[in-house]
């Protein structure tokens, strides 16, 4: 009897659904400070190499670290829109290894007694129903560390250069639990925290430039066992696209390695972004021993009841608390309310918005539509929309109080004020002469006309083909010159017709 | 302490030092003595006690975020013994 | 009684132009009156520099570069608007930063490193018009008792040159006794400073740990490392005390306590009666040589006459300090090292061929035996398997004996001990066995370990005319009271001169 040798790809969908994919993620994310967590150089992406230096970034003998007050203000921050334990007691440890972009031969970071504690972020994904479904994915822990220098391959020559501008840039790291089940739910986790991230104002969350990077940890094991499986982690990976694909393709790799029978090791992979597989590290690697001790060049930090209380008294709104506001306050979908909660400074935009006009899901379309549009053609950020809250307002009132169509809004007049970002709308309108007719006499007679100049598609019309209303309402439109109130012909045709 | 050959070598390794096979006896024998010597703490009890890990009794000492760049790069670079205009060098790391 | 130093010169070549000068004070006087200059003094200093090179005190000496800054510091005395360290010439034990000047802890491994900074300590004396005549020969690393170890060779007692000066602050010990500068700055992290002082009959006081910056200060033991200054008198050190002294925002450890003038400090008042303790085995025990146990059984016996109350103590910790200092020092040693490694700065090995061996080869070509053993036993102890065993074990000790040291000092004013078991031995006596080396630092380890202020004080000499010292130890942050004190003593009754 010959036994099949299951691949990854080849893989039948009942032998995958008898196991459990659990995942666990380190996500290391850049602080947003002006300089470095314990250097005083210029923290900041970019930047002609080892421009950024000093003497305590290149670990020069004699050199000492002192800590940056506000990478701490931005861990507290994270940690309390988490709903972490913020320690009251926190202190710094040396992680020993020997690396060429790690200067000191230790990187400062955290071990015994990290910033912040616990909590979690809750992510939305969709059931087979297509139900949306929420879970929390708990952390574990949230330290503050270093970030090293980077190496830089000069496929030429026989060296590796380094470049030191990004050695000792301020990282929060955020260790999940395994509670990940999935590379959906992967995705979305991550996505959340990078939003989080920028809402905090805390970091650019940029995965691209390498402010945001993760770390993935994915194992197997029957649907029902208590005990894990073999945990492989992936690192570095930055992109959540890549993030999903290596999950996906682990989780796969790992079930068949296990059908057929073969040993898993407990290793570091990495991730071929072209194949879309991961492939195990060339080099064996040894265990390392960081021989983790508290750093004695610093001292504790004590975090007071007091000072929390002011970090947190100072800090943005968080993306669900606002989609819970606009959907409880403004009464729009969550389905919006999720769009519009994407970015803060959209969030923003929005609220403002709603303070200026009451018909909030006409605004919510707006944004959603016509002024999303505008901003990924153009390539702005809301931020640098040319229209202020008070101009769309304004536009808005007009089309609800029926003063100029929908149409002639979207069509006519919102891109005439793009042109022309400081002009009143309703000014606009009157000097454009796009005001909408609402003359029901004047209406009624370009109905009438419409109707009779087409006497066989009335027929037709009241026989069933009930789509040559369309047709009616779009001559009238023309007749009218396109001010024509589309929702008063309609009624017009429609009382003549039938 | 006894401490054997493997036990000295992945300690070197970790502290990226050489032993040489003629000095390992010797290495051995020292070390060992001193760790023996260390071992004289058990006699002391520390039932309860925390251990003191910071000789300081200062706390949040620490500063305003200012960017300031207190080493030019020629500076920087100036020291390394191997380094072009841009970059300090080492021999290529094998991933 | 003025204490005298020179016992390296007969009376043919001594240099008459350099006078004995105890103080800066009476150098300031001098310089004052007309009677020297700075750029005199310097050149005087040169000289003897020149003259007693065998002693191997320096590594570097800064001649331009010092008589350049004479040149300048004599203009603005003329100018009137000299700092208070006018006058001072100064030597630095090579572990620390001064800028544009080379700096290699004794060590082969930062060959041709110069430091682009200077250590907070010494640019508060260079501010107060201080001249650095050098930098002065140590222990590789700041690692050792003898001053054996340095890669620029051993340095000399001038009492007598075959043996030690002790160390690891050797060659700034020695720089003072043979008055190759008026005063020095070296690091004390189980004993630097004192220790050599005691075996080159001079003053040198370690301060309270976080007293003084380590900013500059090439480490080695993190939380045990002190800078302190090694002189003549004790009310020099208080000078130089006061000016180094104080928060300083690149070093997070250092205390943010005001300083107090400790220079202005009354002189002792005789009618104040103080209680002191001092080491019952120190003069019992027949590990202390026995002209040392005599000669602090004498200081005990005159404190008694001035009305003080001196009494014996058990510090049944005493001994476990060693070994907690060990296990510490060479732990936090394997770590402040590791930044060695010939990527940056420094010596990088020509044998290596890839990153591997340019690591190991550097390290292991550019560190001396004594440090390769200490960063491995001090890896060692902080391996996973020992971490708590070892590291942890000692950090609970050290906070056992930290609390015994304070409640002791809260029941005596101050506690005083031998400095050392032995005078100065002599040289490779003690470099076959480290175990032997490392028991020398017995007195001294305690001040380290609990952190607080100590003074090694002139007391005398041996049957072989080599100094004996004393050690006066008080509570953290008491550098006033100790300072006061040890003036005092100094001046009553330690008698140096003792043949």
């Amino acid at each position: 009897m010959t036994s099949t040798e299951f691949t990854p790809t080849e893989l039948p969908d009942e032998l995958l659904e008898k196991y459990e994919t659990v995942i666990g993620l380190e996500v290391h994310c850049q602080l947003l400070t002006d300089s470095k967590l314990f250097a005083s150089d210029t923290n900041r992406f970019g930047g002609e190499p080892n421009t950024h230096i000093s003497p305590l970034t290149l670990a020069l003998p004699g050199t000492l670290p002192k800590l940056n007050q506000k990478a701490v203000e931005y861990a507290v921050r994270l940690g309390l829109a988490c709903g972490c334990d913020i320690s009251r007691h926190t202190i710094f440890d040396r992680k020993n290894y020997f690396y060429p972009d790690l200067p000191k031969g230790y990187q400062i970071s955290q071990d015994k007694a990290p910033i912040c504690v616990g909590g979690g972020v809750t992510v939305t994904t969709k059931d087979q129903e297509n139900n949306p479904v929420e879970r929390t994915i708990r952390f574990h822990h949230i330290h503050l560390e270093e970030d090293a220098g980077k190496s830089v391959h000069d496929g030429s020559s026989s060296d590796t250069q380094l470049d030191y501008n990004r050695a000792g840039t301020p990282l929060v790291e955020m260790v999940s639990e395994p509670d990940l089940r999935s590379a959906e739910e992967t995705g979305a986790f991550v996505t959340e925290i990078r939003r989080l991230v920028r809402y905090l104002d805390i970091s650019d969350g940029n995965m691209e430039e390498g402010s945001l990077r993760c770390d993935v940890n994915v194992s197997v094991r029957p649907f029902g066992q208590e005990e894990y499986g073999t945990k492989v982690e992936i690192k570095n990976m930055n992109s959540i696209r890549n993030i999903m694909r290596a999950v996906e393709y682990e989780r796969r790799r790992q079930v068949s390695a296990l059908e057929n029978g073969d040993a898993l090791f407990q290793e570091t992979r990495m991730f071929d972004a072209e194949t879309g597989e991961t492939y195990g590290m060339r080099v064996k690697e040894t265990m390392n021993d960081y021989r983790y001790f508290p750093d004695p060049d610093l001292c504790p930090v004590e975090l007071t009841e007091e000072r929390v209380q002011a970090i947190k008294s100072q800090m943005p709104a968080l993306p669900r608390e606002l989609r819970e506001k606009f959907v409880s306050q403004y009464g729009i979908p969550a389905y919006d309310a999720e769009l519009l909660t994407d970015t803060r400074d959209m969030a923003r935009y929005f609220e403002e918005l709603c303070g200026l006009t009451t018909h909030y899901k006409t605004a919510s379309n707006w944004l959603m539509g016509p002024v999303r549009s505008y901003l990924n053609e153009s390539g702005t950020e809301i931020a640098a929309f040319p229209l202020t809250p008070g101009t769309l307002a304004e536009l808005i009132e007009l089309i609800e109080t029926q003063v100029i169509s929908h149409s002639v809004a979207t069509q006519k007049a919102f891109p005439a004020l793009l042109e022309e970002p400081g002009r009143s709308p309703r000014e606009l309108a009157e000097a454009s002469d796009w005001l909408q007719n609402r003359n029901t006499n004047e209406l009624e007679t370009l109905v009438e006309e419409v109707l009779q100049s087409m006497p066989d598609k009335v027929k037709a019309y009241q026989k069933g083909k009930k789509g040559l209303m369309g047709l009616f309402v779009g001559e009238v439109m023309k007749k009218s010159k396109g001010k024509g109130d589309p929702k008063m012909i309609n009624q017009l045709l429609a009382q003549k017709l039938n | 302490m006894k401490i054997d050959r493997e036990a000295l070598h992945k300690v070197a390794h970790l502290a990226r030092l050489e032993v040489k096979p003629e000095e390992e006896a010797a290495l051995l024998a020292s070390m060992e003595s001193v760790l023996t010597w260390m071992e004289q703490l058990d006699e002391v009890d520390t039932e309860g006690v925390e251990p003191l890990t910071h000789m300081t009794d200062e706390v949040n000492n620490w500063r305003e975020d200012v960017a300031k760049n207190a080493l030019s790069r020629e500076d920087g670079l100036g020291n390394a013994p191997s380094h072009d205009e841009t970059y300090i060098k080492v021999p290529k790391v094998i991933e | 009684m003025p204490y005298r130093l020179c016992f390296c010169f007969s009376e043919d070549n001594f240099p008459p132009e350099l006078k004995d000068y105890q103080t800066l004070a009476a150098i300031q006087h001098d310089l004052k009156t007309g009677v020297s200059t700075c750029v005199e003094l310097v050149r005087l200093y040169l000289a003897r520099i020149e003259a007693e090179q065998h002693l191997n005190a320096f590594v570097e000496v800064y001649s331009s570069d010092s008589l350049q800054r004479a040149e300048e510091i004599d203009a603005k005395l003329t100018a009137g608007t000299a700092g208070r360290l006018a006058g001072l010439v100064l030597g630095i034990k090579d572990v620390l930063c001064y800028a544009a000047h080379g700096v290699q802890a004794g060590s082969k491994i930062l060959d041709n490193y110069k430091s682009p900074f200077t250590a907070t300590a010494v640019q508060r004396l260079l501010d107060e018009d201080a001249i650095i005549i050098g930098r002065q020969n140590c222990d590789e690393f700041a690692m050792g008792s003898s001053n054996e170890s340095s890669y620029f060779g051993v340095v000399r007692n001038a009492a007598d040159r075959a043996r030690v000066p002790g160390g690891s602050s050797g060659g700034s010990a020695v720089a003072v006794q043979a008055g190759l500068c008026h005063a020095s700055l070296g690091s004390d992290t189980g004993g630097s400073v004192r220790q050599p002082a005691a075996f080159c009959g001079v003053v040198g006081l370690k301060p309270s740990y976080g007293r003084v910056s380590r900013w500059g200060l090439i480490a080695y033991a993190s939380s045990f490392d002190c800078i302190g200054p090694i002189t003549k008198s004790v009310e020099d050190a208080a000078l130089l005390l006061e000016i180094m002294a104080g928060a300083d925002e690149f070093d997070s450890t250092v205390s943010t306590k005001q300083v107090p003038a400790y220079s202005k400090s009354r002189t002792w008042n005789e009618s104040q009666k103080v209680r002191i303790g001092y080491l019952r085995e120190s003069v019992e025990s027949e590990a202390v040589a026995p002209a040392i146990r005599q000669r602090t059984l004498e200081v005990i016996e005159q404190l008694r006459e001035q009305g003080h109350t001196v009494e014996p103590v058990e510090m049944p910790l005493l001994k476990y300090g060693l070994p907690t200092y060990y296990i510490l020092t060479t732990a936090e040693a394997s770590s402040n090292l590791a930044r060695f490694d010939g990527v940056r700065y420094g010596y990088r090995s020509q044998q290596a061929s890839d990153l591997e061996s340019l690591y190991k080869k550097s390290r292991t070509e550019g560190f001396g035996e004594e440090v390769r053993r200490r960063i491995l036993l001090g890896t060692f102890v902080l391996s996973a398997n020992y971490y708590d065993a070892y590291y942890t074990k000692a950090q609970r000790v050290r906070k056992l004996i930290r609390s015994e040291t304070e409640q002791l000092l809260t029941r005596y004013d101050f506690l005083i001990s031998p400095v050392t078991p032995t005078t100065a031995f002599k040289l490779g006596e003690k470099t076959d066995d480290s175990l032997q080396m490392y028991l020398a630092d017995i007195f001294t380890v305690g001040a380290n370990v609990a952190g607080t202020p100590a003074i090694a004080i002139p007391n005398g000499l041996d049957e072989n005319g080599l100094p004996i010292g004393l050690q006066v130890m008080t509570q953290a942050f008491e550098e006033e009271k100790l300072l006061s004190f040890s003036q005092y003593m100094s001046a009553t009754i330690a008698t140096p001169e003792k043949v």
